[in-house]
């Protein structure tokens, strides 16, 4: 309805976006940040389906506070939070024995890969997804996502350095897989 | 390069590999649309409907384990015993719960017979009241009424809708969002749509709307299981707001809808024996579900147990706890997961001879 409309407007979105409605801000923060966001969940809860569901959650959250944020950048910020805390909940809900013992994506697009072979790959990520959840979430935010310390500290409700801890926890606690991928 | 550096490229190059070999399905933005233009239930405070009367954030919860007993009973002989025997968990797929529980009728004559005035017969059904609860925001919850329900194919959901706008929820804290004295003027089935139009409707607050058509979806789907969507009119007209409101309406996500837990025994105002039966219904970080029966006075905790439901979708559960006679107040939550902060849900009054 309207954002159809608008977005076959010539002057779409309008420059200022404190004027923008819902459907608008939902539709411009869309294409610029939700596959990066789904992917980032993806990383945390191993499901692409699953990922999209909780990104597109948080959307449906903004579209509901944008009254309220007004601001872009308030919204990123917003959108970051929850998709955080919805991936946390997914592995949650999946409780502690299935996150246990990861299955294998079967996602079709996973081929090989020069540099790093799949197995490399696989053994990294089933690495990640058994580090404590906070070492887990900064590492897809910082090396993933790319990330400022503080953009990583907003998203979490942490400090930044306890941001700066978690990373250098994670990746040490990384290294034995790391070190066996050997490429470069 | 240091060793650190090249661990994170590593790192960094397995994950950007990873990401960029994954498929997005299509049209998340239809999705979002869809489902925020549908509008779930709000996580807002309205503020004019009475909270929970309760106190009460952080409680420690008792050692964090699912069947706890916890006897607070500081020298009475009067044994106060927690008997948390194993749940009866029916389970029961998210949000169709109304339907498991079988309206009981009595039919007083299946005579489909020509002119004579429709049958009616007592059915329980469900019917579902509002309350805010404190740090969560308003949700719904349900009561099982016993109605007199003429027997054709509206019957039902017309008996449920009249008790939802004239009637009164048996627990004190909870209330219909609706103004009151509000009827239904028609009420039309075709397919899996209903079309109810009433006489008034509520003011306030978008998302307050939005709940308040959730609570009508709810009670008339329950009502009626064939019935999926609810389309709403006042006086004929869509309601005044958003457009959204005029538009068929389905049951919206039920952990963002429904209050997580509440308790389905003893029942607000109950008067029954030792040992008392405890029902609830919910859903809960792992299922759990922290009981306390505290002294009328909500001074003293009495008991405390734990009720394992299901994860990710609601299920009854049940256990019995004894209790000497007297007065009390049962309170039951969910717990976080992760900190041990107790939430909340409900709380009935009950009294053991």
């Amino acid at each position: 309805m309207d954002a159809d409309a608008a977005r076959q407007a010539s002057t779409w979105p309008p420059a200022d976006p404190r004027t923008w409605d819902a459907d608008q801000a939902v539709t411009v923060l869309y294409s610029a940040h939700y596959r990066q966001l789904v992917r980032t969940s993806a990383l945390l809860v191993r499901d692409v389906a699953t990922a999209e569901e909780v990104v597109q959650e948080a959307y449906v959250g903004l579209y509901r506070r944008w009254d309220r944020l007004r601001d872009p950048d308030a919204a990123v910020g917003y959108l970051r939070q929850a998709v955080i805390n919805g991936s946390r909940s997914v592995l949650r809900r999946r409780g502690t024995a299935e996150r246990n013992a990861p299955t294998l994506y079967a996602v079709p697009g996973t081929a090989p890969d020069p540099a790093t072979g799949v197995t490399d790959r696989r053994a990294v990520l089933d690495a990640l997804a058994a580090l404590p959840e906070r070492q887990r979430e900064v590492l897809v935010l910082r090396y993933y996502g790319d990330l400022s310390e503080a953009d990583i500290a907003s998203a979490l409700g942490v400090s930044a350095g306890a941001v700066k801890s978690y990373a250098s926890r994670g990746v040490q606690a990384l290294r034995p897989v790391l070190m066996q991928g050997g490429d470069r | 390069m240091s060793d650190d550096d090249v661990y994170e490229e590593r790192l960094r190059h397995v994950l950007h590999g990873e990401g960029s070999s994954m498929d997005l399905g299509d049209d998340g933005l239809g999705k979002i649309m869809s489902k925020a233009h549908n509008g779930a239930g709000s996580r807002r405070r309205p503020g004019w409907i009475a909270p929970l009367a309760v106190a009460a954030a952080a409680v420690v919860l008792l050692g964090g384990v699912a069947l706890v007993v916890n006897l607070n009973n500081s020298g009475n002989d009067d044994a106060i015993v927690a008997t948390s025997g194993s749940p009866t968990t029916s389970v029961s797929a998210t949000a169709t719960e109304s339907q498991s529980t079988p309206a009981t009728s009595t039919p007083t004559s299946s005579a489909p017979s020509s002119s004579s005035a429709p049958t009616v017969v007592t059915k329980n059904l469900a019917v579902y009241y509002a309350a805010d609860v404190p740090g969560v925001g308003t949700r719904l919850y349900r009561e099982f009424h016993p109605l007199q329900v003429e027997q054709s194919d509206t019957g039902a959901p017309q008996a449920a809708l009249a008790e939802l706008f004239g009637g009164n929820a048996v627990d004190p804290d909870y209330s219909s969002l609706w103004p009151s004295g509000t009827q239904v003027r028609t009420l039309s089935i075709e397919g899996d749509l209903a079309t109810v139009d009433v006489t008034d409707f509520p003011s306030g607050p978008a998302d307050a709307k939005k709940l308040a058509i959730q609570q009508v979806v709810w009670t008339v789907t329950a009502a009626d299981p064939s019935v999926k969507r609810v389309q709403v009119k006042v006086n004929t007209d869509p309601p005044k707001g958003a457009a959204v409101l005029g538009e068929p309406t389905r049951r919206a996500n039920a952990l963002e809808t429904l209050a997580n837990v509440w308790i389905l025994a003893p029942s607000e105002g109950a008067t029954t024996t030792s040992p008392v039966t405890v029902s609830v219904y919910g859903t809960g970080f792992e299922g759990n579900v922290p009981i306390k029966v505290f002294k009328d006075d909500g001074s003293t905790q009495v008991a405390a147990t734990a009720l394992t439901t299901q994860m990710g979708g609601f299920a009854e559960a049940r256990t019995t706890l004894k209790l000497p006679a007297g007065s009390y107040v049962i309170k039951a939550y969910n717990d976080n997961g992760k900190d041990g902060t107790l939430q909340l849900w409900d709380t009935k009054s009950f009294t053991v001879n």
